[in-house]
């Protein structure tokens, strides 16, 4: 099984990450610092798992993560915990162009850093939008206090 | 030669939904092009934290206007597995059986669109005038065209009477005919042909790469479909092909879609021969205990994830929706790229996208 394989390898890498609980999921999962998310998708594509099915933001016992859903017959994640304000991670388009989307997606909605990818412009919110990162649970940017222009 | 940028959209005839797409022409040839999604984003997924579970099902039913429910049969899935809820099989199956009728219905209204764009306007007015069937079949069922709300956590609301039965088998065998008609057109018609083969390729690579899902993979020679890969619901016990083709164009797509069509007709027969007796739905508690919960399924345009997260309460913590088309839409400046301005409808059809799901 390729993912069981990949799931032995990860938790190699998982062991030196920080021991903070966190919920657990239907799915196999494995818990990395944002440093470790290249290696991790090396390894991955070593396994022959190149889905990416999504990434998804989510805040988990008051720290805000992003988890990347990867499939290959069998669904595994890898959940990343966005310790501050600095973690960032690195983006993913150079090695899976389609994670494109997704990444501007978090980067929008959840105001987290992706080192490399270009955010200059907005991608799913308006171009005058002023309100800060819509889903962060707190403010990650101050809201605007002059009302919106439409 | 001179370049000339072209915007296409927010509204454009071409697109059926508002989508920012600008081209960047060198004479005729496509050189590049850039998107910008939005416009029809609802903040879907913050709305779903302010309600409770049972609410959700009317929110998630309107995050596409074309596969509605199997938006709804992926987050049910996904409560009832944090519920740990058996459903009952007579409630599976009617799901199923509206999945697949909805397949059919998407993919007839996808080959009018795709016909009207090319220019082929008889086949856009035959696949509409067929889609009608099936949409009458739906609202026979559930009451609803397009919007079902059939679907409840634990089951689902209505049951299936023998006299709609009798109606299904009827539409279902004149549908059968009619799809076959329609292949006969796509595998031979030359003006169709002219128009979509080697058109929009991408590779079995660029499908990999790109994370592309459903129909456009499976035309790449990427066999991958959730019914057979992680058979939910009850699909292991029916049986059905998985349609793949190497081509990787237009057409290869097109004849995808019709295949799984005529699939899915005969799926729809199978459920109803196999029809369960039994209950409709198990009754499920408002409070959902505490976790994370992926559901997975194939839409007609391909995987569709929700992840569902609960704190223990009557609302949800966190609900994310994978729509297919999102990464299908990183795809089409590649497949636009050294076309030429008139291939453009072609293209952009033949991904078959949905706007709406992608920006939710």
């Amino acid at each position: 099984m390729t993912v069981g394989n990949a799931f032995v390898e990860l938790q190699k890498l998982s062991s030196e990450a920080e021991d903070i609980s966190f919920s657990e999921l239907n799915e196999k999962q494995v818990i990395l610092s944002a440093d470790q998310l290249l290696p991790a998708i090396k390894i991955l594509h070593e396994n022959d798992i190149y889905h990416l099915s999504t990434i998804t933001g989510v805040y988990d016992k008051e720290h805000l993560c992003l988890l990347y859903h990867f499939w290959k017959e069998e669904g595994i994640t890898l959940r990343i915990p966005i310790i501050d304000e600095k973690t960032s991670v690195e983006t993913l388009t150079k090695t899976i162009p389609g994670a494109l989307f997704y990444e501007r997606e978090a980067a929008e909605m959840f105001g987290i850093q992706i080192d490399g990818l270009d955010t200059s412009e907005k991608m799913f919110l308006p171009d005058n939008w002023k309100g800060g990162a819509p889903m962060r649970k707190e403010p990650a940017v101050a809201p605007a206090e002059e009302k919106e222009e439409d | 030669m001179s370049r000339v940028t072209i915007p296409i959209g927010p509204q454009h005839p071409l697109l059926k939904e508002p989508m920012s797409f600008n081209i960047t022409l060198e004479g005729e040839n496509v050189i590049d092009s850039a998107l910008r999604l939005g416009y029809v984003h609802r903040g879907i997924e913050k709305l779903a934290e302010t309600r409770s579970f049972i609410q959700n099902i009317t929110l998630f039913e309107r995050v596409c206007g074309i596969c509605s429910h199997i938006h709804t049969t992926t987050y049910c899935q996904a409560v009832e597995g944090l519920l740990e809820l058996e459903v009952p099989r007579r409630a599976v199956y009617i799901r199923m059986l509206l999945c697949e009728l909805e397949r059919i219905h998407s993919h007839l209204l996808w080959m009018g669109v795709l016909a009207k764009n090319i220019g082929l306007n008889t086949v856009f007015m035959y696949s509409w005038r067929d889609r009608e069937i099936v949409l009458d079949l739906m609202e026979e069922i559930s009451g609803g065209r397009v919007s079902h709300a059939i679907n409840t956590i634990g089951g689902v609301r209505k049951d299936l009477k023998e006299g709609q039965v009798q109606k299904l088998s009827e539409g279902l065998s004149v549908l059968s005919e009619r799809v076959d008609e329609l292949l006969r057109i796509v595998d031979n018609d030359r003006s169709f042909k002219a128009r979509t083969q080697g058109i929009g390729f991408l590779s079995e690579e660029d499908v990999r790469r790109y994370c592309v899902v459903g129909p456009v993979a499976r035309a790449s020679g990427v066999d991958v479909d959730l019914r057979k890969n992680v058979p939910y619901a009850c699909y292991d016990e029916l049986s059905f092909k998985v349609v793949s083709m190497t081509e990787g164009d237009v057409w290869a797509r097109s004849m995808v879609r019709i295949h799984e069509t005529s699939e899915a007709i005969r799926l729809c027969e199978q459920i109803i021969e196999k029809l369960p007796e039994g209950e409709i739905a198990a009754t499920a508690k408002r409070k959902v205990p505490a976790g994370e919960f992926i559901s997975r399924s194939e839409a007609p345009r391909g995987e569709v994830v929700y992840f569902v997260k609960s704190d223990g309460s009557q609302t949800p913590a966190r609900v994310k929706v994978r729509t297919p088309t999102l990464t299908a839409l990183i795809t089409l400046p590649r497949q636009l790229s050294g076309l030429q301005m008139a291939d453009v409808s072609a293209v952009v059809a033949g991904v078959d996208l949905c706007i709406a799901c992608a920006d939710r």
